[in-house]
């Protein structure tokens, strides 16, 4: 080997080192994450998950979190306080971008005190429409969070005997809103049943087993009398279509669940938030849809309605019995 | 040395390194192995944990048979994706089904797997969890799996050795690679400081090559008072003094060479073996070589001689010297050979060159062109010879001359007596003639040993010549032609007119007796100017001045060369007997020698001969002469002094035919005893100048002392020119050559007692 094959990789390194730029001395970026509920709600940690995700490999950014709890506290009061809350840290700590979630955020923060501002807002969580918050605005701009209710129904479509869809939920004003919000944003025509109670609805439920091809379940919150156990003994037995839903935490209940995503409304609203840092304005960026799904699959009632998942859906998707 | 060691050193890290590298690979090896089964074993507890948890999900479906397949694909992509890589420097992860079909990875085995045919075989006889085996590439490959059972899976590693120890592979070249450097530089550094500290003596070598090549010049820089620069100054010093010595050398070689080169003579100098070391330029000049031709070869060589009559080769001195060991010395008549092929006569010796124990060194030869000596030795010894003769033939003409004056004499005082007998009378001629032709003769003689009186009055050369010419007109045959070219603007010497006659008939009757035939002899003159150099040169005695140089020219038969080293003696002829008496030649010898000159001659057989005579130039005018014919009578008393009784005889009867009154004396001191008793009566004395008991000359003295006015006549055979010349000064009244005639003595006798000026002119024409 010849000495300077030796030497000069150290005299390479010595001049690397030497000649390397020192880092910028540029002051901190500061983004400011306005959670309306509170830190162990799964939602909003999900979020924040999906913002840290982004922000982590961004070191001149600073994140910080501000939670307004008001899903434990949900008087209007408290709403109103919680915003002054927020709006306070925000003059204080002067914030480059604000990301806000969920529809409380928007409603008593960005509303009252920002809307048409110089300081840029990112909203997430917000449902269906944000229209009545006068979103999207030349600050504002965010991701609105919708049922999957076509991925849902594009599944179930391929185990269902015909075309006939229904809705079955507890009978409550959100309820025919989220179903007129389907027909309309999906352009369906449910054969929406609104029950009161458990027996209500296991009676809708055998029903539709014959008036449906396939099954819409909502969440059970305004269904008094709900029991889990039964209830899912009832759909091992009862079920003859193929059924869908859109909450985790009601998954046991269906074939498929196809469950909204908060990590990715956190990495959307991280990644905007980076955009428009870059210099983009928000009145550029158009407010978009969530499309990521989180999936459940009841194999037990698979098993029952006879139904083989692509080994691609079942890699992706949790076993509600897991 | 300054490279030998950083080498010594660099192969000692060499083996070092060799060492270390085979030890670490040892050690590294079982660290290796041991580290590579933990890490594999770990991966391959993570892969068949996945393969396990897909596994249990395929339970939880409650469709095993259903999904069982999908969930086993789905497996194998996910162990594909995660864990197959297209980089063919990894492991390679593979899986076996139950029939020990290749599931992973999913491409053919021949083409890009590690996975050999026969291995599933192996690994189902095979007790432990690993194996190794060797690819047909010699490449060899470690092997270890796991069993997943519940689908009779085999899930396990290839592991190249190259991946394998690739740390190890990587720390030899590591090492290789740092100590190789370290050594590398410790070499140079080595270098550098050997070179450093060796600067010193690497100069110390480098000058001491440059003084063995002879320049002593260069200096060591001398740093430090270490041993090093001891030395270094020692080595200096030692330098310092060795170019004393060899410049005090050089110098005494440079003395030896200025005095052997300064030496007439020539020399050489030979080594032990005979080879030449040195010549000076004398020994050059004569052997025609130059020391740089001729050094380094034999010295028979360059020094050829051979023997001058023989003309055979000498033997060789050397080889003489080497067995004598002592001092040798040429033979005479020893010829050197030069290179160009010119000839010396030289003299030699030659001597041993002997070291202190008398081991011979060389010899050293010296030698020297006598070539002219020789000349000169031999014209010394022709020029004794010569002088030798000439007295010889004085002495012999002398006395002959004494007894031709008593014949002549007596001849003359007889004829009154005879009468009238015309046959007495015919006689008596022939007595006179004979006689007087023999006197001739003696004249010769006399001439050629010098004795023969002369007259010393300025003399025209070329008078003398015509008047030689005049009597040949007559005389030679009319077939020889004679020309002259008489170009000196001064022909005048002092000599005798006579005798300088002679010369030139003597020379030419010599050249027409060269040409029986005829031909040409050619006479020309010139005027010279010969300088102390030219005058040394000659056998004659010569003084430096202005000559005339006479030279007559024949283009007759020529003389041979032995015959004209003899030509001038007298009595030698090459002419048949009676045809000439052989003093011709020689009386021409001794007449110019009188005058002061010289001659000389050069001819070659068959072209012709050539004298030159030459002749000391005077400035003074000829005194004219008169020529006196008869007796002159007259009376008073004359002593005739006179050891020779016929010359006593003839004289008192010529005198006293004239009318003289005669005493006689028979030598000088009974004629000095005669002159004291009778001095008032004597009014002349006839004197000999040579005589036993009292020569002339002291009798004349003495008789001056009776009579400061005595009146003598000197008369002799030869006398020299000088002697008469003081004896005249003193107040000789004149001189007569003998042997006399009556007339001629009459007219000396006459004028010597009665006419001053008339006995001065006679004077100068005896003398």
């Amino acid at each position: 080997m010849r000495l300077h094959q030796l030497w000069f990789p150290w005299l390479f390194a010595l001049l690397s080192v030497a000649l390397h730029p020192l880092p910028a001395s540029a002051t901190q970026t500061k983004i400011l994450y306005v959670d309306s509920y509170h830190h162990d709600y799964p939602w909003s940690a999900g979020i924040a998950r999906g913002i840290e995700s982004v922000l982590q490999n961004h070191e001149n950014i600073q994140l910080k979190i501000i939670h307004m709890d008001t899903k434990r506290q949900n008087s209007e009061q408290f709403k109103i306080a919680a915003a002054r809350q927020a709006k306070a840290l925000i003059d204080s700590w002067q914030p480059q971008v604000v990301i806000a979630s969920d529809d409380n955020a928007a409603k008593y923060l960005i509303v009252p005190y920002f809307l048409g501002g110089s300081l840029p807002f990112v909203f997430c969580g917000v449902n269906w429409n944000a229209d009545e918050y006068g979103f999207p605005a030349p600050n504002v701009t965010g991701m609105i969070e919708i049922q999957l209710i076509d991925q849902i129904l594009a599944l179930l479509r391929r185990y269902a005997a015909g075309n006939r869809i229904a809705f079955i939920k507890g009978d409550d004003l959100s309820a025919r809103k989220e179903a007129a919000f389907f027909e309309q944003h999906f352009k369906l025509n449910l054969d929406q049943r609104f029950v009161k109670d458990f027996s209500a609805w296991k009676k809708q439920y055998l029903a539709l087993q014959q008036e449906s091809d396939m099954i819409l379940i909502g969440n059970h919150i305004s269904i008094t009398g709900w029991n889990d156990e039964e209830a899912y003994r009832f759909i091992l037995q009862e079920t003859r279509v193929p059924t869908g839903n859109w909450d985790d935490w009601m998954a046991k209940f269906s074939l498929v669940t196809f469950a909204n995503n908060p990590e990715e409304q956190g990495e959307w609203a991280a990644q905007t938030a980076l955009r428009i840092l870059a210099g983009t304005p928000p009145a550029d960026i158009p407010i978009v849809t969530n499309h990521k799904a989180r999936i459940f699959l009841n194999m037990e009632l698979a098993r029952k309605l006879g139904i083989k998942f692509p080994i691609e859906l079942i890699e992706r998707a949790t076993f509600t019995s897991e | 040395m300054q490279v030998r060691l950083p080498l010594l050193i660099a192969l000692a890290f060499a083996i070092t390194t060799l060492l270390v590298v085979l030890i670490v690979e040892q050690k590294m090896a079982a660290v290796i192995n041991q580290s590579q089964n933990l890490e594999y074993s770990e991966k391959l507890q993570t892969i068949v944990r996945a393969v396990r948890n897909n596994f249990d999900r395929l339970q939880k479906t409650k469709m095993v048979a259903t999904y069982e397949d999908d969930f086993q694909l789905l497996t194998l992509r996910q162990l594909s994706e995660t864990y197959e890589r297209a980089d063919e420097k990894t492991a390679q992860l593979f899986i076996l089904d139950a029939q020990g079909h290749l599931l992973l990875p999913a491409i053919l085995p021949a083409t890009n797997s590690l996975f050999p045919p026969q291995l599933a075989n192996q690994l189902r006889q095979s007790e432990t969890n690993s194996l190794t085996f060797t690819l047909g590439t010699q490449e060899q490959v470690w092997c270890t799996y796991r069993d997943f059972a519940p689908w009779g899976w085999t899930i396990g590693y290839l592991v190249p050795h190259t991946i394998r120890y690739h740390l190890l592979y990587e720390l030899n070249r590591t090492l290789v690679a740092v100590i190789g450097g370290i050594t590398l530089t410790i070499v140079i550094l080595l270098l550098w400081l050997v070179r450093r500290q060796l600067k010193p003596i690497l100069q110390l070598t480098e000058i001491s090559a440059e003084m063995a090549e002879g320049n002593l010049d260069r200096r060591i820089q001398v740093k430090g008072d270490d041993e090093i620069g001891l030395l270094a100054n020692h080595f200096n010093r030692m330098q310092t003094t060795m170019a004393k010595t060899i410049a005090s050398l050089r110098l005494s070689e440079e003395k030896l060479r200025t005095t052997l080169d300064s030496i007439g003579d020539a020399v050489i100098a030979t080594n032990e073996q005979g080879l030449i070391s040195r010549m000076n330029p004398v020994a050059e000049k004569l052997t025609g070589w130059t020391i740089q031709e001729a050094r380094g070869i034999p010295l028979q060589e360059v020094f050829s001689i051979i023997h001058a009559k023989t003309r055979e080769p000498l033997a060789d001195q050397f080889q003489q010297i080497l067995d004598s060991r002592q001092a040798i010395t040429l033979e005479d008549d020893t010829i050197l050979l030069a290179k160009n092929g010119t000839e010396y006569l030289v003299a030699d010796s030659a001597a041993p060159i002997l070291h202190a124990d008398n081991r011979l060194s060389g010899m050293v030869l010296v030698f020297r062109d006598i070539t002219e000596e020789r000349a000169l030795q031999e014209q010394l010894l022709q020029s004794r010879k010569m002088e030798t003769i000439g007295q010889l033939a004085g002495g012999v003409a002398h006395d002959f001359n004494n007894m031709l004056g008593g014949i002549l004499g007596a001849a003359e005082l007889i004829r009154p007596l005879l009468g009238s007998d015309p046959a007495a009378h015919r006689f008596l001629a022939m007595i006179i003639e004979s006689g007087e032709r023999a006197a001739d003769l003696t004249a010769k003689l006399l001439a050629f040993a010098r004795k023969q009186p002369i007259m010393s009055t300025p003399v025209d050369v070329h008078l003398a010549l015509r008047n030689a010419l005049a009597l040949l007109e007559s005389t030679l045959d009319r077939r020889i032609r004679i020309t002259t070219e008489l170009a000196a603007h001064n022909s005048m010497v002092v000599g005798d007119l006579g005798q300088l006659q002679n010369i030139f008939l003597n020379l030419a009757i010599n050249a027409a007796q060269a040409m029986p035939a005829g031909g040409d002899i050619i006479i020309s003159s010139q005027v010279r100017q010969l300088d102390d150099t030219e005058c040394q040169g000659s056998v004659f005695q010569l003084q430096p001045g202005r000559f005339i140089d006479i030279e007559l020219r024949d283009n007759g038969c020529g003389i041979a060369q032995d015959n004209l080293e003899r030509i001038f003696e007298p009595f030698f002829t090459t002419k048949q007997h009676g045809a000439g008496t052989g003093l011709g030649l020689a009386a021409v010898f001794g007449t110019v020698q009188v005058h002061h000159g010289a001659v000389s001659v050069s001819s070659e057989v068959g072209v012709g001969t050539t004298f030159h005579v030459l002749l000391p130039l005077s400035e003074i005018e000829p005194i004219t002469t008169r020529t006196v014919q008869e007796a002159t009578h007259g009376s008073g008393l004359i002593l005739v002094i006179d050891d020779e009784d016929v010359i006593r005889a003839t004289a008192t009867a010529i005198l006293q035919n004239l009318g003289y009154d005669v005493m006689l004396a028979e030598n000088g001191r009974h004629g000095l005893e005669l002159f004291r008793q009778h001095w008032k009566e004597i009014d002349l004395v006839l004197l000999d100048m040579v005589m036993p008991e009292m020569n002339g000359r002291d009798c004349f003295f003495k008789m001056k002392e009776i009579s400061a006015d005595v009146r003598v006549v000197l008369s002799s055979g030869f006398a020299k020119h000088t002697e008469l010349a003081n004896l005249r000064t003193a107040g000789l009244a004149g001189f007569i050559r003998k042997p006399y005639r009556s007339t001629e003595l009459s007219r000396i006798v006459s004028a010597a007692l009665h006419d001053k000026s008339q006995a001065d002119c006679l004077w100068a024409e005896s003398t």
